[in-house]
């Protein structure tokens, strides 16, 4: 075993920030499988039937309201009645839609 | 590069390739079993190449742990983050989309069966016809944790949509 050099402990200060940076969006994000573990633990004997849960769900995770959270997120704009990508979604677009090419999920994300 | 850092992301590299191949030829269904067996495989990896470089170092097992997660993060997002989904389907259409088009691409309708398939393949629930039960405590833990952080970072929880919508209101 030889001695951690100072880029080692460079290394490992970058890759501890990059994991905390990485896992705010996570936090911020109102994941549905959280939500859905949550309602469960709420429910009686922990149990719901699948329509319930998805009729709890659809009360927290509607689609204007993440049209929104996009919106205020500075991801995309409205502009004469339709909503289009700003800089920063656009690179977002561009990054993801790739990365979902390359992973097979073009079209099929869950 | 400082010396020893050849075997640390060779075998990250090696790592998200393996991860990347397990998923999209279909193999493994779960992205994120592919995501632990690329992990798994990039840790034993660096074990056993820098013990033969005899160049092991604690902090770069530890940076290389540390490096998988935001790994896991970007895959997580391209498959499962709304947000990013609108901003894909945007950058398909740059002539922009209607608020209803744009709900309609986020496939909420088929939400709730993927997640089920998610906790199921976890094995966090069970499901019995249309009934499913909360049978472990792994995902709950996390979701109180998340929660916990929510909180010092004064975040909507994640059952209180109440007060979202009211701060919401009061922009």
């Amino acid at each position: 075993m030889t001695d951690a050099s100072s880029w080692d402990w460079a290394l490992l200060v970058f890759a501890l920030f990059a994991a905390l940076v990485a896992t705010y969006p996570a936090v911020e994000n109102r994941s549905p499988v959280f939500v859905a573990v949550l309602l469960l633990d709420r429910a009686r004997r922990r149990s719901l039937s699948i329509p319930m849960l998805a009729g709890e769900l659809r009360k927290r995770v509607r689609g204007r309201q993440l049209v929104l959270l996009t919106v205020a997120g500075g991801y995309i704009c409205k502009k004469r009645g339709k909503y289009c990508n700003t800089c920063k979604g656009r690179w977002i677009g561009l990054i993801f839609g790739r990365l979902q090419k390359i992973l097979g999920l073009d079209g099929k994300t869950s | 590069m400082p010396a020893g850092w050849t075997p640390l992301f060779a075998s990250l590299a090696l790592g998200v390739l393996l991860t990347v191949c397990l998923f999209r030829q279909r193999w493994i269904h779960s992205l994120y079993a592919c995501w632990a067996l690329g992990g798994g495989f990039c840790l034993l990896l660096y074990l056993s190449w820098s013990n033969v470089a005899d160049n092991f170092e604690w902090t770069r097992l530890v940076s290389l742990v540390f490096l998988l997660v935001p790994f896991f993060h970007i895959l997580n997002m391209a498959a499962t983050a709304r947000r990013v989904r609108i901003c894909v389907a945007l950058a398909r259409h740059p002539g922009g989309l209607s608020e209803n088009k744009l709900i309609r691409i986020l496939q909420l309708k088929s939400m709730t069966v993927q997640r089920v398939q998610i906790l199921k393949q976890f094995g966090q629930i069970d499901q019995i016809g249309k009934q499913v039960t909360l049978v472990r405590a792994e995902f709950l833990i996390l979701a109180h944790i998340l929660n916990l952080l929510k909180r010092i970072l004064q975040i909507p929880l994640f059952l209180d949509f109440e007060k979202f919508k009211h701060n919401k209101r009061k922009k």
